[in-house]
């Protein structure tokens, strides 16, 4: 298989995941648009550097989140962000209603973290032990537990104003 | 919400997610190609514009006052026919620049492709700058008797002193509108060729 071909697949089966990132880490429709073609981007001039070194999945939520922050405290800086358009039409369909209002509320709830925290709240929603949270974020073990116990102080303030 | 109604919540938002997959092979490389195409894009649409358009505008007027026998001394014919022999050479070096940008295409090359077009690309760029800043002395040399002709009908050759002045006015304007466009310019390839280049770093740097 080519290296086309490798990325190609490679991104279709984690499309899911780089779309939970971008749920995270995106203000509105488009700017999610915008962040997702970035994180593609930035996995396709690194996947070549990507030779196994890490589990895939490992790789790919640390190129992701590492976007997702950058472009994001880049935009912060500059103010601004430019539109994008390459045909991308994916996973806005609606789900069912009850699902949709629980979701809303999570990424409510999510959009109360910082940078950082989100990642790992992110990491966490995604089964990820503490272990592979600090792998992946580059945090050591004990400041994921230390930041996981301000998550869910975080969380319960933000349940009191919701 | 709770953690494990977060998770519990994430977790079946991730089952929809899983099922509705959607992306193509053609989107996903559009993706990972966008930005390179929009750096590039702009440099071509500029050097399209900017530089062979002006190339061949400036040869088709140079060729019509030739014919129409505005250069009648021997230096003044010299010096048309230079100048109009490096807006050819001008318009070549664009031409060359602007098939290199199109060459890069990472949708239809592979990545070896597009790394050798990238490498050629930066190669081309640093060579021309360097050209254009060479050639910008002979430029004005041979170009500003044959402007002083066409535009104020004054030959430098034949008449130096009734044209001085004039010949001094435009060696001042070419200088003030030279330096803040080649600052310019630097910039505008300076800027985009980095905005290319980072989207295909990986591919350069292999």
């Amino acid at each position: 298989m080519n290296t086309e071909n490798a990325f190609v697949e490679t991104i279709k089966e984690n499309e899911a995941l780089i779309y939970k990132v971008t749920a995270v880490y995106g203000n509105d429709s488009e700017d999610r648009k915008d962040l997702y073609q970035e994180i593609v981007l930035q996995l396709w001039k690194a996947f070549e550097k990507f030779k196994n070194q890490s589990q895939i999945s490992t790789w790919l939520y640390r190129v992701a989140l590492n976007t997702a922050i950058s472009r994001l405290r880049k935009t912060k800086k500059e103010g601004q962000m430019v539109s994008f358009d390459a045909g991308l039409h994916v996973l806005e369909d609606s789900y069912d209603p009850v699902l949709e209002q629980r979701s809303k509320d999570l990424y409510q709830h999510i959009s109360m973290l910082n940078d950082i925290e989100k990642a790992v709240i992110l990491l966490f929603l995604e089964d990820k032990s503490h272990q592979e949270i600090a792998q992946i974020t580059g945090l050591t073990v004990s400041n994921v537990g230390t930041r996981m116990g301000r998550i869910k102080e975080k969380l319960k303030k933000g349940i009191a104003k919701v | 919400m709770e953690l494990e109604e977060m998770k519990q919540t994430w977790q079946e938002l991730s089952g929809e997610l899983e099922k509705q997959k959607k992306l193509t092979n053609e989107i996903i490389l559009k993706m990972a190609h966008e930005k390179s195409k929009n750096s590039l894009g702009k440099m071509v649409l500029f050097e399209t514009i900017g530089g062979l358009g002006m190339c061949m505008a400036l040869l088709v007027g140079l060729l019509l006052n030739m014919l129409n026998g505005s250069f009648q001394t021997t230096p003044l014919a010299v010096c048309a026919l230079l100048s109009g022999a490096l807006f050819i050479f001008s318009g070549y070096i664009s031409w060359d620049f602007i098939a290199k940008m199109k060459k890069i295409n990472l949708l239809e090359n592979s990545i070896e492709e597009s790394q050798q077009n990238f490498i050629a690309l930066k190669k081309a760029s640093v060579f021309y700058k360097k050209v254009g800043v060479w050639s910008s002395l002979p430029t004005m040399l041979f170009f500003i008797p044959v402007v002083l002709k066409v535009f104020i009908g004054k030959d430098i050759f034949t008449d130096f002193a009734a044209a001085k002045e004039e010949l001094f006015s435009v060696i001042g304007l070419s200088i003030l509108i030279a330096v803040p466009m080649v600052y310019f310019l630097f910039r505008f390839y300076s800027k985009n060729m980095k905005a290319a280049g980072e989207a295909i770093e990986q591919i350069d740097e292999q």
